[in-house]
């Protein structure tokens, strides 16, 4: 049994203040409580989003794009061809070094018409990108993210990074850092030479 | 129609990377460049302001930062720009005006909710008035140590 | 061999803590004295274990054992001596462990302080503090367990007939592995981050740490105070002490987090209002809130419902800014590495501050957080404390939206990345912060109950007058924005009311007592150490206040290339570029490039400067700019190098920034410091032996204790 000491002080020192009691917690409880699980809620969704990694099957998520000559497509017109889907930058170290590799990799590739090479620029859309593609004698697509959508619908976490695509838009595979001309013809052979 | 525009524009600047390479000396000083890139947040650091950042990539936008005011471009033009081409996050306020609303709503509206709160209380402290307690005295000497013994010795 | 009694001594010290926090439950809720002291020492045992599991890691560390994974990556053999011992909070896993017995060491310290004390307390608040560890610890051991090891295991025989391995990490050597050798390892081991290479990151996350875990306390008395229904003074005397170490700890690691940032970052800055800087800002905010609301319970058993909202929220805003930072919940410079601790600690966070908030609103629906007594008048001192209350909640609210709110609301909803940066902040606190000066300079002049605005203007009359003075001296000094004056004004009107007090209980204590002054002084501190204490803090926010109006509103700054021999100048001074050391070599490894500067004042040589950069080859290949800087109680001439020209560096790029009155705030820093300390010093210890003689009720020892 343990005497409530509450009792004590409000009786000596403050006999001016009534107490009604109240009876369970009004609506304005259940609303904070309400509140802070709402709040908990989004914190949550937030986090599960961060936490998103890049796409390694499945659909690949679609965009819309404008290359750097002004042309508008979106990633589903290709549908049908393979698609190899690369992310890079002008200020890129590693790029450089896989940007000849790519461009070989396309020429080889362009006759058959089966295949797309789409660059895309992360955070890269000034007279510098421009530069970087006449170095390298790009021919392929290449197109700037602007305002970093297509890098955010990926989730790509650098640069540089590629997704290759097959015919069917689905992802047959993601690769983290740079690629060569082996890596691609070991990727792209199998899915070329099914059909 | 806008990324029309916008890649003119690119278009225009790489025409004058050319010629303004090959010019010695610049028109515009380092200053008036860091004037603008204070207003830019790094497109692909977090958070780091563009006058600070201190990558490769950085040097080259603050580089294009100097070919866009040797171009005549406005500051705020400037700042347009590479909000079309990095998305909203490159400033520290947003500029477009709902994300601009949200940001400052929740401020102001606390702000105004305080204040809101400052003036009912004042009301009713002003309303409840009528009796000036005196309360010149301290409550008497803390008398829990006491209490804990007592308690202790009923709980047995 | 050590590494596996560290692992070991981790799962240990979770066992007891999770006996003492059942034991002490099932002791309450029986009354068994027995059990309670069992589970009190459970809590000593639990602490001796995570010392012994964290001296392991230490020692590991310092003894450069890198078959251990943890210290492979955060040390190397090239590193100083005094960073082997603050690398332990290096990387997640480490701190983590570090994080955890800095909670096992205060629960186990307010144990044997305050358990005779609290009695009726101690088994709830020890199972919420066990609570605490059990979680951390456990986190540490499931996700980022610092003792795992490296072992290679066999994979097969290579081309030359060579047994080849794979390396792999484990807590317990798996079968078949083999235990690699240690100065192998040591070659390709990574070491610290070199940012953290730096005198000030050696004490600012254990300033920080102390700061947030020191809060554990007071919000385990609290919500003790929930559970047993015992709503008196009683949690607040216990809690009062522990908030004043903790605020002083969070308030250190704070600007140290300032300093090393304005030494290190190379941006002439020291606040940057990025969130993970706000995470643990936004503690400070409803700790100060509390530190003072408290007084008002205290002393009038007001406020009881801010109270326990405030201290519950202080320890919610902890949780959650460990939980921002080392989950990366918003991007930030300062975030650790993606981990999957994320989750687990967003439901430590939200069930505690649900369980908090229920139990508040649970106790509140039966009446017992009531006030005793009534406001009276609007500038009486417990009126001007809930209007500091209310003013600190905002700025919690700014500061919170700003960092999370917003760019969580545009990224989920809106599908957008906003930064809301130094803009923002800029303009929605500044207001907030001078009201709260205003308070300052006019609340410890209030008095309880009712006040008299004539009064309390009679009390504020020297104070204002001084300060006049001390605009005036400005305005001599040259200055002539008005806007500054005005902040500069509100911001000294604390201070001098400080001041002023002070001197006012001196010279009562002068004409009353015979004693030299410096006794007088010494005497005025030792019988109201909170009271002469907070004043001294109230002087040191004063002067920290204007060293950031002056370093924030008259800041300087150019950026030009000169070649040696060329001058360029601001502010008044000049700065004479003379020559360049480049490519030295240091002991630990890295490279510097020195340019070698001279600052002129009217034609004068007032120093020699060497800004330099720092470039780690064996590290992860970073750069560190650091800063040569002169300063002097009026300015910082702050000069980076920003560029230069390759081998020849005939010509070089500074960076050069005059920070106006910027060292008054490390100097207001240590004013503020200093008055903490005061203000924690115990009042007066009543010998054992009086207690003894106060318990059996001896008339003589109680007399004797008297006045």
């Amino acid at each position: 049994m343990s005497i409530q000491a509450e009792q004590f002080t409000e009786s000596v020192d403050s006999p001016t203040v009534e107490k009604p009691k109240r009876g369970g917690m009004g609506a304005g409880s259940w609303f904070l409580l309400i509140s802070i699980i709402i709040a908990g809620v989004i914190v949550a969704l937030q986090l599960a989003s961060q936490n998103q990694v890049q796409p390694r099957t499945g659909p690949a998520p679609d965009f819309s794009f404008t290359t750097f000559d002004g042309e508008e497509y979106k990633l589903s017109d290709l549908r049908g061809k393979v698609v190899v889907l690369n992310f890079w930058a002008s200020w890129c170290a590693p790029c450089r070094d896989e940007a000849p590799e790519l461009q070989a990799a396309w020429e080889h590739y362009e006759p058959r018409g089966d295949v797309v090479f789409l660059g895309i620029a992360y955070a890269d859309n000034g007279p510098r990108s421009m530069d970087y593609l006449e170095e390298f004698g790009v021919t392929y697509l290449n197109a700037p993210d602007l305002g970093t959508r297509i890098s955010e619908t990926y989730h790509i976490q650098g640069v540089p990074e590629t997704f290759i695509i097959d015919k069917d838009g689905q992802v047959a595979q993601f690769v983290y850092a740079g690629i060569n001309f082996r890596q691609l013809r070991a990727i792209l052979d199998p899915l070329l030479g099914a059909s | 129609m806008r990324l029309r525009w916008l890649f003119l524009s690119l278009f225009v600047l790489s025409v004058l990377v050319v010629p303004a390479l090959a010019q010695d000396g610049n028109t515009v000083t380092d200053d008036e460049v860091n004037e603008v890139a204070k207003k830019l947040y790094c497109p692909v650091c977090e958070n780091i302001p563009l006058e600070y950042c201190g990558t490769a990539a950085c040097d080259d936008w603050r580089y294009e930062i100097q070919l866009q005011l040797e171009a005549g471009l406005s500051e705020q033009e400037i700042v347009d720009d590479f909000i079309a081409r990095f998305g909203d996050r490159v400033v520290g306020v947003p500029q477009d005006p709902l994300l601009a609303a949200i940001s400052m709503i929740v401020p102001i509206l606390m702000i105004g909710a305080s204040l809101l709160a400052i003036l009912l209380l004042g009301f009713r402290w002003l309303r409840n008035r009528p009796e000036p307690t005196s309360v010149a005295a301290e409550p008497t000497a803390d008398a829990s140590p006491y209490r804990d013994i007592l308690e202790r010795d009923l709980a047995g | 061999m050590l590494a596996e009694i560290g692992f070991l001594s981790l799962i240990l010290s979770i066992v007891v803590a999770i006996y003492a926090i059942v034991v002490s439950v099932y002791a309450e809720r029986t009354h068994n004295e027995t059990l309670a002291l069992s589970g009190r020492n459970a809590v000593w045992v639990n602490f001796a274990f995570m010392a012994l599991s964290t001296g392991m890691l230490q020692y590991a560390l310092v003894t450069q054992d890198y078959t251990v994974a943890y210290v492979w990556s955060v040390s190397s053999p090239d590193m100083p001596a005094l960073f082997r011992w603050s690398a332990i909070w290096g990387s997640q896993a480490g701190s983590l462990l570090f994080w955890s017995f800095l909670m096992s060491l205060f629960a186990a310290v307010a144990v044997w302080l305050n358990w005779h004390s609290q009695r009726r307390l101690m088994p709830y608040a020890i199972a919420f503090m066990m609570i605490s560890v059990v979680f951390f610890s456990g986190l540490t051991l499931i996700y980022e367990n610092p003792f795992e090891r490296w072992w290679m295991t066999p994979t097969g025989i290579d081309a030359m007939g060579m047994q080849e391995y794979d390396v792999i990490s484990a807590a317990l050597q798996p079968p078949g592995t083999v235990e690699p050798s240690n100065s192998r390892l040591a070659e390709t081991a990574k070491g610290l981050n070199p940012l953290l290479r730096h005198f000030g990151m050696a004490f600012h996350p254990p300033a920080l740490y102390l700061g947030f875990v020191g809060f554990l306390v007071p919000f385990a008395y609290a919500m003790a105070a929930l559970a047993s229904g015992d709503l008196t003074r009683d949690w607040i005397k216990a809690s009062r002490r522990w908030t004043l170490v903790a605020w002083l700890f969070l308030s250190l690691g704070l600007i140290l987090g300032g300093r090393w940032a304005y030494d290190v970052l190379g941006w002439g800055g020291y606040w940057g209002w990025d969130p993970v800087e706000n995470a643990a800002f936004l503690p400070w905010l409803t700790g100060t809130a509390f530190l003072h609301s408290v007084m008002i319970q205290e002393k009038r058993g007001m406020l009881k419902l801010w109270n326990m909202v405030l201290v519950i929220g202080t320890f919610s805003a902890v949780i959650f800014g460990t939980f921002a930072t080392r989950s990366g919940l918003v991007e930030s410079v300062h975030s650790f590495a993606r981990s999957e601790i994320g989750f687990p600690l967003f439901f430590f966070w939200f069930s505690l501050t649900l369980l908090g908030a229920g139990m508040i609103l649970w106790r509140r629906s039966q009446g017992l957080l009531r006030d005793e007594h009534r406001f009276t008048s609007v500038f009486s001192r417990e009126s001007l404390f809930v209007l500091n209350n209310i003013i600190f909640m905002a700025l919690f609210v700014a500061v919170f939206w700003g960092s999370f709110g917003a760019p969580i609301t545009s990224e989920l909803f809106l599908n957008t990345n906003i930064t809301l940066g130094v803009d923002y902040f800029n303009q929605v606190t500044p207001p907030l912060f001078l009201a709260l000066f205003i308070l300052m300079g006019i609340a410890p002049l209030s008095a309880w109950g009712a006040t008299s605005v004539s009064r309390l203007g009679r009390a504020l009359l020297m104070p204002f007058l001084l300060t006049l003075a001390t605009l005036g001296l400005f305005m001599l000094n040259g200055m002539t924005s008005i806007g500054a004056l005005i902040g500069y004004g509100i911001v000294s009107l604390g201070g001098w009311v400080a001041i002023y007090e002070t001197f006012r209980g001196f010279q009562a204590r002068q004409r009353v007592h015979k004693e030299s002054p410096l006794a007088s002084l010494r005497m005025l501190f030792a019988r109201n150490p909170r009271r002469y204490g907070g004043y001294m803090i109230h002087l040191g926010v004063t002067v920290i206040g204007i060293g950031i109006i002056g370093s924030t509103l008259f800041q300087q700054e150019t950026q030009q290339t000169l070649s040696v021999g060329e001058s360029l100048s601001l502010g008044g001074y000049e700065l004479r570029y003379d020559s360049f050391d480049g490519g030295q070599i240091t002991q630990d490894g890295r490279i510097l490039d020195i340019a070698n500067v001279t600052v002129l004042r009217n034609g004068h040589e007032v120093a020699q400067l060497r800004p330099r950069r720092d470039f780690f080859p064996n590290g992860d290949m970073s750069t560190m700019t650091i800063a040569g800087a002169h300063s002097t109680l009026e300015n910082d001439v702050y000069v980076l190098l920003v560029g230069w020209e390759p081998i020849t560096a005939a010509s070089v790029t500074f960076k050069v920034y005059i920070n106006p009155l910027i060292n008054l705030i490390w100097w207001g820093s240590f004013i503020l410091i200093l008055g903490t300390i005061f203000a924690t010093w115990p009042k007066e210890i009543i010998p054992a032996r009086t207690r003894e003689a106060l318990r059996t009720g001896d008339p003589s020892l109680a007399a004797a204790r008297g006045a």
